[in-house]
């Protein structure tokens, strides 16, 4: 298949769906994956980024994203909408990382034995996250950020996706590839276990009544 | 008159509240102003074909993995005892006969088991009266 030149596509059309400019895409036309690019590459890297911690990493996991999806766009068949598919790449890809930071740096035996109570593989919340200035400026944004690495992971992602990427439940079931009464379970739990991390911040923000 | 008692926020609305809030209001996380290059890099060095075996260093754990393996079969041959018994069993050569397009050779039958492979003969057969054991003899068949 003949692509044309990307250089060639860069004022090139980025209108249409996100299924039309795929298909723009596989009929050989770049332009379609360039305008993919374009549009979806800072909701990527902000998942990635929030889910991760590490704003290198993140970056690392939406590029590999894109990458994914000039070389295997062609098996999307439709069946979800096309950004489900590319958050399901990137989840798997952030999942896949965070395995990798794990092995690299270890895991305590303590923290290996906190089992999530519904889900099979070690659910260990990461405590060793420093705040990315680069991001997160002031402290009420490392705060939070700090209290969503101290969330398992899983429930982590959920959250992410619902109270940050603004996702539907049904969209998140199909990314996770979960049922869609766990992913509700999985949010609420992920928010509780936020709200006891954030108490601080919260008597700080809503100091209580002097009787 | 309104009769429905009146529902009121959970004790720990705001806390929620300031969690969705708080998650909500982070700011986002976008991509840097090279990404676009750095992608068109990354997918000019995937789509290129990989350099020839050999032109480049094998990694440091397959060089870890062959010594351990050679220290390993050192370690045998350095310990092995000098007294060998050696037993010299017969191997049948193969002659570099193949086995797939042998020649037919001349059979030859072998007849010393003969007597042996001969059909057994019932015992009615062997008496030759026609006699079985509980029954009436059978007349004789007239030709």
């Amino acid at each position: 298949m003949e692509r044309t030149t990307v250089a060639s596509t860069q004022q090139g059309r980025t209108t249409g769906t996100d299924e039309e400019l795929l298909a723009r895409f596989l009929g050989g036309d770049e332009s379609g994956f360039v305008a993919l690019v374009r549009r979806y590459k800072d909701p990527i890297t902000n998942f990635s980024f929030r889910y991760l911690g590490n704003y290198d990493d993140a970056v690392d996991v939406a590029q590999e994203t894109f990458v994914r999806l000039y070389r295997f766009g062609s098996t999307f068949v439709g069946e979800v909408k096309f950004s489900t598919w590319l958050y399901t790449i990137a989840s798997n890809l952030a999942k896949s990382e965070l395995k990798r930071y794990r092995r690299r740096h270890g895991v305590s035996l303590k923290d290996a034995f906190a089992k999530s109570d519904d889900d099979e593989s070690w659910d260990v919340p990461d405590t060793s996250y420093m705040p990315d200035e680069r991001v997160d400026g002031n402290r009420i944004a490392q705060e939070v950020q700090l209290a969503l690495m101290s969330v398992s992971p899983t429930y982590r992602e959920m959250v992410v996706l619902r109270d940050i990427q603004q996702m539907s439940y049904e969209e998140i079931a199909e990314i996770t590839q979960t049922e869609l009464g766990t992913v509700k379970s999985r949010i609420n739990r992920g928010r509780s276990q936020l709200q006891e991390r954030l108490k601080d911040l919260y008597r700080e923000v809503f100091p209580a009544d002097e009787e | 008159m309104n009769r429905l008692t009146p529902v009121a926020a959970p004790d720990d609305f705001e806390q929620r509240l300031l969690v969705r809030t708080a998650l909500s209001a982070l700011p986002v996380a976008s991509a840097p102003d090279d990404f676009e290059a750095l992608l068109l890099r990354r997918l000019a060095e995937q789509t290129t074909p990989p350099p020839p075996a050999g032109s480049s260093r094998p990694w440091p754990w397959v060089i870890g993995i062959v010594a351990v393996i050679g220290l390993s079969v050192g370690g045998f041959v350095v310990s092995r005892p000098d007294n060998v018994t050696v037993r010299h069993v017969p191997v049948l050569a193969s002659g570099g006969v193949d086995l797939h397009h042998l020649a037919p050779v001349p059979v030859a039958e072998d007849r010393r088991f003969r007597v042996v492979a001969q059909r057994p003969v019932s015992i009615r057969q062997r008496r030759g009266d026609g006699i079985v054991a509980g029954y009436p003899p059978k007349p004789a068949k007239r030709r």
